[in-house]
């Protein structure tokens, strides 16, 4: 059985008091599949810091193997200390990021092609984060509406494209603790789960 | 050869006046606090206050913030782990031709 110790391993440790109640309070309303939860965080809209989770406007965007290269708002998946100027590196890392796209558009596109019922089943799981591709994103911020982000369409950029100084002009949101916390799960969901029923010496593919 | 009277030993009546002595714990808003594990709280115990201490120390957290949200985040991973589905590649193909138009 896990020791209360190990509980406190597994928990944000870096949470004050009124936040952990806040993290609380946002958690239980995601239970409560309340998709309209706060998720967002205004404390630090002014800093010239890239955090992990953060929306960016006008980032160089690519779908590959279409050549076209736009700028798009995205979402950042980099971790904020690996992109962090003051950390000395090596080498530098890259920003990684993927494009923030429109629910309203997404859906209305879907439904010229599939049925309603469908259609809405699938808006369903989205706000409830239950598609692994998917991370949803409710209004918030300078969002402007309800968005998406398909976590399988990641793209890199060398750090230095963005002027850390310009980043309280060009940030669309910052998540909240709870927000950043799903961000990171559903990222590890996506990425890590090892429910992929491959048997990898016996080569055998469930 | 009369068998010991363990339930009235000096031992078993230190416990349960250290629980006892520690029950108000169970209202206070603080109670996710950890209680001292110095030996000024369970002195009068002697040999047995540090036993007492470390015992009922799990017994604060169990019932403080931190289990109720390790509770909580544990039901959102089961959740997500459980439940989430991989996104139809219907709608995959839709996002694929429609790139450019489905941006924010």
């Amino acid at each position: 059985m896990i020791s209360i110790e190990e509980i406190r391993d597994y928990l944000p440790s870096f949470l004050s008091q009124g936040s952990e109640q806040a993290f609380l309070d946002e958690i239980r309303q995601f239970l409560a599949k309340n998709s309209k939860q706060l998720f967002y965080s205004s404390k630090l809209s002014k800093e010239p810091i890239l955090f992990q989770g953060d929306g960016l406007e006008g980032l160089l965007v690519i779908n590959l193997p279409d050549v076209k290269i736009r700028p798009a708002p995205v979402m950042l998946f980099s971790n904020t200390c690996d992109v962090h100027p003051d950390n000395k590196r090596l080498f530098n890392s890259c920003l990684t990021y993927a494009p923030i796209f429109s629910l309203e558009k997404y859906l209305y596109t879907l439904r010229k092609e599939h049925n309603e019922d469908r259609v809405r089943g699938h808006e369903r799981d989205i706000r409830q984060q239950l598609i692994t591709q998917i991370f949803f994103l409710p209004d918030g911020g300078r969002l402007g509406g309800d968005c998406l982000v398909f976590l399988d369409r990641a793209m890199s950029a060398s750090s230095s494209v963005v002027d850390r100084n310009k980043v309280p002009d060009i940030r669309l949101f910052t998540l909240s603790d709870f927000g950043a916390w799903l961000f990171v799960l559903k990222l590890s969901i996506h990425f890590c789960r090892i429910r992929d029923r491959v048997d990898r010496v016996a080569g055998v593919i469930g | 050869m009369s068998r010991p009277h363990y339930l009235i030993s000096p031992r078993s009546l230190a416990t349960a006046t250290a629980l006892f002595l520690s029950l108000p714990m169970l209202g206070d808003p603080q109670q996710d606090q950890p209680l001292p594990l110095d030996a000024e709280k369970f002195a009068p115990l002697d040999g047995v206050g540090d036993i007492v201490a470390k015992a009922m120390q799990p017994a604060s957290y169990i019932i403080g913030k931190p289990l109720v949200l390790f509770s909580l985040i544990s039901e959102v991973a089961t959740r997500l782990v459980k439940e989430s589905k991989p996104l139809d590649g219907d709608f995959a193909r839709t996002v694929d031709k429609e790139f450019w138009n489905l941006l924010r």
